[in-house]
């Protein structure tokens, strides 16, 4: 594995200069964070990373199978959790007594065994979610993209789903570049923040937390530490209109 | 028995009493009207039928008839799946054969009946007929099934580089399939009532059609309402097949 | 519960009136007569014109678009008086509403034209003969005559290769026929006047082969093709005293008068309503045939037509032959 850089990259839309000379480094096996405000142009980066937009600059480092997970869970309503799996895994693992194991170790990771065989009507958001998250580990990848994957769902499930993907990352380790603009998944995930800020956008300040990620609490000093620092630059930022 | 029991085995069996309803009402009907010729009794049409079932020449005429039906529908439905598909892959040809869409979607069954009588024989004509009928409205569905499938699965498919083969297999037709098994299920009865009106104007021999237009000129309405009842039977019958086999092959959906 | 019962016999209840509603149109005060579009309403052509009233009682004349129209309404009272088919004279009288045949108006108009000339039936073996309306009378009719000639027939669009058989197609109407004929795709039909003068003008080296009513006549040795009848409801012959004579006396008068009058009878139609756009002359209104004998002279044709017709589909004429009070005595 190795890291990917991002090299003096630019980027425009109609006009419009998102990134000028851009420069990004997500550390290999490490979870890196974008974080900013929606339309700041994190999404954009994202996909010059994964290859789905293209850019002025260098890209480099960025492996052939990469794994996405969305705001979406993007399950096939006609298949079962397992068939889900199976989808993207048919196409990678030629053999299927070796898939079948890898899929149920990996839906008992994310604690769906009992829904193995559901269907993606019969789940909630947050178990769709699950599900989506099992598939980007039990794909071989090396690296995984994130964008803004806990929109939308209430604390207690979006506590619960960070443990799941935390279980599931310590099995396997991959590259991961999580887009979002809550700082309390970026607090909680990363290795490193980066914050991202103006037009067009610059990395405008880097945090790094070296605590156990599986022990690691908001209300820890260092996290709250930087949870608030992070919080008061953007109330202070972010236009009073 | 208590009321809410009662309730439930009514509703039950309400399409039953609806039935039971519909041919009271044309009893007391014909009773009223007394001319067999005009409105005959229903227990009289029964007998008919009847009659009709226990002889070759009524099944020689269902089986063409739907020899006719199946043929047609089955070219629509291909044109229409082929075009479909092209036209989702490929806007452009959405776009350029919107048009011929429309226009066989608006051209008069009459007219489309009269033309083809010129271009083709008493046997085929009904066949062009059901087809082009048929067509639009299957291409429409289609492509709207088509377009209506969540496009970040499709997406997700084409990050996770999954093989053409399984993307058409797995994801396209699971989930274009109770659309397309909908359209299929309205657009067969209807159908099998355009293809016997062709006949009747084609002259199709060993057709209902024709035997529902010779009733007529023989002034048998008796006859002819059990032709109709017959046609309304098999058309509710093979309404019932789609439906089985939708019920059948679509096990992911809240029904 | 108590509720839906009552929905549903109030639901009943309105529908059974309407349909009482419907079908109780008896009260009118004049009396009616109609007649199908086309050759045989050149039988009443002098009094579509006239319009003669009958003592104190308003006549309204009519022409229908077809022996649809006749039934039903002759069947359910709207009109007392029509020119019906023959055979769909018995039928009605076989399913029940009490009519009386008064006279035999209509001798034959139907002929089989080609675009190649035959000189005998016998030819047509081999070869494919377009006729209108499967299961109709000209149909019938055709195939008795076959039948009596011992010439073998059989549904198809394609010739018979070993030319034993004729082979009979079927199209809904003479306006079909007559384009087929032109594009060589028919070579022999069997058209009724006027659209036989009309194909014949049309269709360039088309001749009229045989007259139907002809070929009849040689089959059942001289007996009249009596394709069309004068029928009356009994209830208005009872009601109307001396109407059948009166009635008669104009149709007896109108056959010459056709003959000697044919651009008047075409204007009489065409008021009337009629959808005849071939011009009528003194040799088509011959050809159509028009006669007048009254029921008792005519009731041995008629018989043997109706005969005739039973033999391939007793429903033809409804199930049985009639009994003989359907003639008016």
């Amino acid at each position: 594995m190795k890291d990917i850089v991002l090299k003096d990259v630019s980027k425009s839309y109609d006009g419009l200069t998102v990134v000028e000379g851009f420069n990004l480094t997500l550390e290999a096996g490490k979870i890196t964070c974008l974080l900013g405000v929606s339309g700041v142009g994190k999404t954009t980066i994202l996909n010059i990373i994964g290859g789905l937009a293209g850019s002025q600059g260098s890209v480099s480092g960025v492996p052939e199978r990469i794994s996405y997970i969305f705001q979406n869970p993007t399950l096939l309503p006609n298949m079962t959790v397992e068939g889900n799996l199976d989808f993207v895994l048919r196409s990678q693992i030629k053999d299927k007594e070796e898939r079948k194991k890898i899929i149920a170790e990996a839906i008992q990771n994310v604690g769906l065994s009992e829904f193995a065989k559901a269907y993606p009507y019969q789940l909630s958001a947050g178990m769709a979610q699950r599900v989506s998250m099992a598939r980007a580990f039990v794909y071989p990848s090396e690296l995984i993209l994130m964008d803004e994957p806990f929109r939308g769902l209430d604390v207690a499930t979006k506590a619960r789903l960070l443990e799941y993907f935390l279980a599931l990352w310590q099995k396997s380790k991959k590259t991961v570049l999580l887009v979002t603009h809550n700082i309390d998944e970026a607090v909680l995930l990363s290795d490193k923040i980066l914050v991202l800020g103006g037009r067009p956008a610059r990395i405008s300040a880097e945090y790094f937390l070296n605590s156990d990620k599986f022990a690691r609490k908001l209300s820890d000093k260092d996290a709250a530490e930087v949870f608030g620092k992070i919080y008061d630059w953007f109330a202070a930022v972010t236009p009073k209109s | 028995m208590n009321k809410a029991k009662l309730k439930s085995i009514i509703v039950r069996f309400s399409p039953l009493i609806t039935v039971g309803v519909f041919i009271l009402i044309w009893y007391i009907a014909a009773i009223a009207v007394d001319i067999e010729l005009i409105l005959p009794r229903p227990a009289l049409v029964f007998k008919e039928l009847l009659a009709l079932i226990s002889g070759k020449t009524f099944w020689t005429a269902v089986g063409g008839t739907l020899s006719r039906s199946f043929t047609g529908f089955a070219i629509s439905f291909a044109l229409a799946m082929i075009l479909a598909v092209a036209g989702f892959a490929i806007k452009p040809i959405h776009r350029a054969f919107s048009p011929l869409v429309i226009i066989s979607r608006a051209i008069p069954t009459m007219s489309v009946i009269l033309l083809s009588l010129i271009w083709l024989t008493s046997q085929t004509s009904p066949i062009l007929i059901s087809s082009l009928i048929m067509f639009p409205m299957f291409y429409s569905d289609f492509y709207s099934a088509l377009n209506n499938i969540d496009k970040g699965v499709i997406d997700m498919a084409k990050l996770y580089k999954v093989g053409a083969k399984d993307i058409v297999t797995r994801l396209y037709i699971p989930n274009i399939l109770p659309s397309v098994l909908d359209s299929v299920r309205s657009g067969i009865s209807f159908n099998v009532k355009i293809v016997i009106a062709a006949e009747v104007l084609a002259q199709t021999r060993q057709s209902m059609g024709i035997s529902m237009q010779i009733s007529r000129v023989m002034l048998d309405t008796a006859s002819l309402l059990a032709w109709t009842a017959a046609a309304v039977a098999i058309s509710y019958a093979l309404e019932l097949i789609v439906e089985l086999i939708k019920r059948f092959a679509v096990k992911w959906r809240r029904a | 519960m108590k509720k839906l019962f009552v929905a549903i016999l109030i639901v009943i209840i309105a529908a059974a009136a309407v349909f009482t509603f419907a079908a109780c149109n008896n009260e009118k005060g004049s009396i009616k007569i109609i007649v199908p579009d086309g050759a045989p309403a050149l039988a009443i052509a002098k009094m579509l014109k006239d319009k003669p009233q009958f003592d104190k009682y308003e006549i309204t004349y009519e022409i229908v678009p077809g022996a649809a129209e006749i039934s039903a309404k002759i069947a359910n009272g709207e009109a007392d008086f029509a020119i019906a088919p023959t055979n769909i004279a018995a039928n009605i009288y076989n399913k029940g509403t009490d009519i009386r045949i008064i006279s035999a108006n209509t001798f034959g108009n139907l002929y089989l034209v080609g675009t190649e000339s035959v000189s005998d039936l016998s030819d047509l073996k081999g070869e494919v003969v377009y006729n209108i309306g499967m299961g109709g009378t000209p149909d019938l009719t055709f195939k008795y005559i076959l039948n009596q000639m011992g010439i073998e027939y059989f549904a198809s669009d394609v010739a018979d290769e070993t030319g034993a058989k004729v082979a009979l197609h079927y199209v809904s109407s003479g306006a079909e026929l007559i384009p087929l004929l032109k594009t060589g795709n028919a070579k022999f039909g069997i058209l009724g006047e006027p659209a036989v003068s009309q194909a014949l003008k049309n269709v360039s080296g088309s001749i009229r082969l045989f007259a139907i009513h002809d070929l009849w006549a040689v089959v059942t040795e001289g007996l009249d093709y009596t394709q069309a009848v004068f029928v009356g409801r009994k209830d208005a012959i009872d009601k109307y005293e001396g109407i059948v004579e009166w009635l008669s006396d104009l149709l007896d008068e109108n056959v010459d008068w056709i003959a000697a009058n044919p651009a008047e009878a075409q204007a009489a139609l065409a008021d009337a309503g009629s959808t005849l756009t071939v011009a009528l002359n003194k040799q088509i209104i011959r050809a159509c045939n028009i006669g007048f004998v009254p029921a008792k002279y005519a009731k041995s044709d008629i018989n043997a037509y109706l005969t005739a017709m039973a033999s391939f589909n007793a429903a033809a004429i409804g199930g049985k032959m009639p009994e003989d009070t359907i003639y008016y005595q």
